[in-house]
């Protein structure tokens, strides 16, 4: 307490306020967290202000105001060397004023701002930043390439939160027709984070955009390899597709139940609304009972409830191709708590607290306080299954951190605890060739590879330990023998280390290893069929009040039995019948003889044989005008449903599951093939809603063309 | 051009028949045959002009009438058959010619019989039938029918409908009927009169069985008349030496249209609409209040993607206008945050807090004690 009093009282007023708020910010958990390098971003502003407070001149230059160039080497001078912040904005500044006089001489500077700034990547990248805004192309990509070396020698693999930045500068670039920045901006989206095919996919969108098909082709590939070589990206895309997936065939029943119940609405509810006061028009009544649903739906009853009732009260009337269709959607509904239970096995490896998200996390991140303090919580109440591996996490945590014998000790641990994990034993090679150890290293890693060609990670470390013994062509002839997507893998790394480091730093020299595509997939399927997995209302997205999902499959087996049974019975007796002229339902109580009081009330009176035979034409020709104009209304709003309303065909079916899958994926969430943090990731967006387009205009031709067609016969009659 | 149409009433029912040839205006003869039943109905320009079950027709039916009723003795309708033959004309013509019965008297009575044997027809659930236009109408020799097909099956659904409840409350043996007090005018109640003259002639009470032969009328039409003038008090039903009345329901459909019960449906309507929106606010804030940052499965990686970018987005803003934004709408031009976005995928809106130095996205209803951290 005294401390942070003390601390406190150095703090002008504003701060106090923001440190009350962070506390209060820390204790709350519904608080979005910032990742590290957003909180680093938002202290480097800070930082900033200082600089600019010190040295407006350089400042200046960075933010691309007007500058008094006699001042900037005094202001540079002026500098204190013990803020080292300040003294990377002062170089990153000198090298742009220099890149801007004179191409290429600014380069050291900047190359001085990056080292300076080595530690802090939030300094780094507000850096970045400046230089994309107001820097030369060669300038940003030199700042850039110095992000990406504190980067990778921290030990970060991406930075998603960076690359999706400048994907949206990228995109604001290009709508301002600066193509060669917007291309720069994402060339070094995709290398700051080369683990997501995202950054890659606009790259292969923007080239498809200026018919570069050379670029196309080669960014297509790239995306193509980062789906297959990281597990991740296929759980999220696998996830995806089995969400829109199961959202179609949900949205495809769901149309289908409407279209039948807004069909047989009247029969479903007449002799409800027979009870309402009689004296009020019909219509009035049955559009009253429509709010009935409605009026459920808004109060929050789920989809899964409203699909059963939907198919009791169609089903009497429904014909015997609509009720197969009507058990077929019965029972999918059934099922679905085992779709969402396959979703959810994969989805469980996403979960935060998760043993596998995390060491992905720790494989992917840097350290970071929150990380360790996840790494800790987990820990905290692992299972001894668990253990092993978030042991191992906090094992390459403490390496990230520079703490080797320690990691040592700790990964000795890990593997202790599950000797046969395969992830352990590589780590444990890992720390052994960082202390030197190679030939232990080496001896481990062979036995863990034992003949297997795809493990990229693993044949990396293999090669640098045979490389560090000083047998230089083994990792020619490892790579030789390497499966495609390893060679991959380590080419990347390869590449990556090239390009930024002269000395590998620790982080550099080896791959922490990863739970191969192959291993992932196992471990989901096997995990679904020992049904580890639970379901919630979450999961199913169906609605706050709702069947709870342990139920709904033996219900929808017992409403299926009970709908076959209810229709095989005969009825007792004819209770509704139609209009004989007008098609309107009638009941006993409302019904004149064949007529419905409407036609009875119309032809009362009317006892000449001719006269009365053509108002029965003319109410013909109304009804068959409502009917007509009702369907293609249904086909206006959802193009399909009025065509399998008059009649069910193979077409029709067609169409409104063409529907469904494009309202399942343009309706649904953002970032939906991919998990990330951009909205450029609605891969075919502009496809899906194309298509719904192209429907709603179909449906509206053949809404004008079927009027037509009743104002040209209607003109005839005239 | 010859055209038929058939097939078995339990499919198509002989109103939606009658129906179909009413809108083609179709001329021919339709055919019912059910076990050795069998019926023909003429139809000209979709309108009955002949019917014939099993060999009944009005011709025969009301010669039948004639003959039992007394009007007619066996050797009148010898020669008046004769007659018809020689002339070649029907027989009800040869009878008005004869006066058995007057010319006003005859279109009464066949539009009475054809209208009872149409509608005898509609009780026939079961059978097939065949509708040819290659035999015209004009080829059975009519006598002059002319029946609305539409009025008839209308009335034929009614009969349908009411005779069960007639059946029940005079189709019991032992029902007789006699006349209680005669009409002050015969003439004012139409051809249905009969019933009450023939009862005037016997002296005694009637069994409806016996008063069938005494009437050309089919069943429901005596039974419906009967019926009504019991209730009128013309006649006495009676029953094992009881007298009873026919307590017939009546059903009265007075229609006004009153405009306070389509307003009180309005209301209802208004009312179901406001009582759950009530309970969708109540759950939502229920849900809201529970609100967390999700951690578990996809959703919890999705709302950290969602935390990235909306966090980006503030950031964003920050840095190129030199100040926080004053809430996330305000994030939608400059930066590329859609208001879907700014939805969570639970559907939970997220909320927004920005206090000049900071600024702090939560999930919502988190916003009143984030407001009251910050004074
Ligand atoms: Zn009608
Ligand atoms: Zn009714």
């Amino acid at each position: 307490m005294v401390s942070k009093k003390l601390r406190l009282s150095r703090l002008d007023l504003t701060k106090v306020g923001g440190l009350i708020l962070a506390l209060a910010a820390a204790s709350v958990s519904s608080t979005l967290p910032r990742t590290p390098l957003q909180a680093g971003f938002q202290e480097a502003q800070e930082k900033f202000k200082a600089f600019r407070v010190q040295a407006p001149d350089l400042a200046a230059i960075l933010t691309g105001k007007p500058v008094q160039a006699d001042r900037i080497q005094a202001e540079f001078y002026a500098l204190s060397v013990s803020d080292k912040a300040g003294v990377a904005f002062g170089n990153a500044a000198l090298g742009l004023w220099n890149e801007k006089l004179r191409p290429g001489s600014g380069d050291p500077w900047i190359r001085e701002s990056s080292r300076l700034s080595e530690t802090d990547l939030g300094v780094q990248w507000l850096l970045v930043l400046e230089q994309l805004q107001n820097g030369t192309k060669s300038s940003f990509q030199l700042q850039c390439q110095g992000l990406e070396a504190s980067m990778l020698s921290q030990g970060w693999m991406r930075l998603p939160e960076a690359a999706s930045w400048l994907l949206t500068s990228a995109g604001e670039a290009a709508s301002a027709q600066q193509t060669a920045k917007a291309e720069v901006a994402r060339a070094m989206a995709s290398r700051l984070d080369p683990v997501s095919p995202v950054p890659e996919w606009a790259q292969t969108k923007a080239s498809a955009l200026n018919f570069d098909l050379g670029g196309t082709y080669a960014h297509g590939l790239e995306v193509y390899n980062r789906i297959l070589a990281y597990s991740a990206n296929q759980q999220i895309l696998a996830f995806n597709l089995l969400r829109l997936l199961r959202y179609t065939l949900a949205l495809t029943c769901l149309l289908l139940l409407l279209t039948w119940v807004i069909r047989y609405w009247p029969y479903i509810v007449h002799e409800l609304a027979e009870r309402l006061p009689r004296d009020s028009s019909l219509q009035l009544r049955y559009s009253l009972l429509a709010l009935i649903p409605v009026a459920l739906m808004v109060a929050g009853l789920g989809l899964v409830s409203l699909c059963f009732l939907a198919a009791v009260v169609v089903w009497r009337k429904a014909t015997k191709l609509e009720r197969t269709l009507i058990s077929f959607i019965v029972l999918f509904v059934g099922v679905q708590p085992y779709l969402t239970g396959l979703e959810s096995t994969i989805s469980s490896h996403f979960d935060q607290a998760g043993t596998e998200s995390v060491y992905q996390r720790v494989v992917q991140e840097g350290w970071s306080d929150d990380l360790q303090d996840r790494v800790e919580k987990s820990l905290g109440r692992a299972t001894s299954d668990e253990r092993a591996l978030l042991t191992l996490s906090k094992a390459i945590l403490l390496r990230k951190q520079g703490n080797y014998l320690q990691a040592l000790d700790v990964v000795r641990e890990a593997h202790r605890l599950n000797p046969s994990d395969s992830r352990i034993s590589t780590s444990l090679g890992n720390q052994l060739f960082l202390i030197g150890q190679y030939d232990t290293a080496t001896k481990i890693y062979q036995t863990v590879q034992a003949g297997d060609w795809s493990n990229g990670p693993l044949l990396f470390n293999l090669g640098q330990s045979i490389t560090w013994r000083g047998r230089t062509d083994s990792m020619t002839n490892l790579i030789a023998n390497a499966s495609a997507i390893a060679r991959y893998r380590i080419d990347v790394v390869a590449r990556q280390n090239s390009n930024a480091f002269q000395i590998l730093p620790p982080n550099r020299l080896v791959m922490d290893p990863e739970m191969s595509p192959a291993q992932m997939w196992t471990a989901i399927y096997e995990n679904f069929l020992a049904h580890r997995w639970t379901v919630d209302r979450w999961d199913l997205q169906t609605g706050l009040i709702d069947l709870p999902p342990q139920v709904i499959f033996p219900f929808s087996l017992a409403l299926w039995g009970f709908l076959l049974w209810w229709g095989s019975r005969q009825a007792r007796r004819k209770t509704l019948f139609e209009c004989r002229t007008c098609g309107r339902v009638m009941c006993r109580v409302c019904r004149k003889g064949i007529h419905c009081g409407n036609c009875f009330r119309r032809l009362s009176g009317i006892e000449e044989v001719e006269l009365r035979n053509q108002l029965l034409d003319r109410i013909l020709r109304e009804s068959d005008g409502r009917r007509k104009l009702m369907r293609l209304t249904m086909d206006l709003a959802l193009p399909g449903t009025g065509r399998l309303m008059t009649k069910p065909s193979f077409g029709a079916f067609c169409q409104i599951f063409l529907l469904g899958v494009c309202l399942a994926y343009s309706l649904n969430l953002p970032n939906f093939l991919s998990l990330y943090p951009v909205s450029e990731t609605l891969v075919g967006q502009e496809l899906a809603i194309g298509i719904l387009v192209f429907l709603y205009t179909v449906g509206g031709i053949q809404l004008v063309r079927g009027l037509g067609k009743e104002a040209r016969t209607a003109m005839k009659e005239a | 051009m010859a055209q038929a149409l058939n097939g078995q009433l339990r499919d198509f029912s002989l109103p939606d028949v009658l129906q179909f040839i009413l809108q083609q205006r179709k001329s021919g003869r339709l055919t019912l045959t059910f076990h050795h039943q069998k019926a023909e109905v003429g139809i000209s320009r979709g309108n009955v002009s002949h019917v014939d079950i099993d060999g009944r027709n009005v011709e025969t039916v009301l010669r039948d009438w004639l003959l039992s009723s007394g009007r007619m003795s066996q050797e009148d309708l010898a020669g008046v058959e004769s007659v018809s033959r020689s002339m070649d004309r029907s027989i009800l013509e040869t009878l008005v010619a004869k006066k058995f019965i007057s010319a006003e008297e005859r279109a009464e009575w066949i539009q009475i019989v054809a209208e009872d044997l149409i509608c005898d027809l509609f009780q026939w659930q079961e059978g097939a039938y065949e509708f040819n236009t290659d035999l015209p109408a004009s080829a059975m020799r009519g006598v002059g029918i002319n029946l609305s097909t539409e009025m008839i099956t209308m009335e034929g659904m009614r009969r349908l409908d009411e005779w069960p409840r007639l059946r029940d409350r005079l189709g019991s043996p032992g029902v007789q009927v006699s006349l209680a007090q005669a009409p002050t005018s015969y003439a004012d109640l139409g051809p249905e009169a009969l019933i009450l003259r023939q009862l005037e002639q016997a002296s005694a009470p009637v069994t409806l069985d016996d008063l069938e032969h005494r009437v050309p009328f089919g069943k429901f039409r005596l039974y419906d008349t009967i019926v009504a003038y019991a209730d009128e008090g013309y006649l006495t039903l009676r029953q094992d030496g009881k007298t009873f009345d026919s307590k017939l329901p009546l059903r009265t459909d007075a229609e006004p249209n009153k405009s306070s019960s389509t307003a009180l449906l309005l209301a209802m309507g208004a009312g179901m609409m406001v009582l759950a929106l009530v309970v969708n606010w109540m759950i939502s804030a229920a849900i809201g209040h529970l609100a967390m940052v999700p951690e578990r499965g996809f959703i919890g990686a999705e709302t950290r993607f969602e935390a990235i970018k909306l966090h980006n987005a503030v950031q964003r803003f920050r840095y190129l206008t030199g100040d926080w934004p004053n809430s996330l709408d305000k994030l939608q031009s400059g930066t590329s945050v859609t208001r879907g976005e700014r939805n969570s995928s639970m559907g939970v809106e997220y909320g927004y807090g920005n206090w000049g130095t900071g600024y702090e996205i939560w999930l919502r209803e988190r916003s009143s004690e984030s407001r009251k951290a910050n004074p």
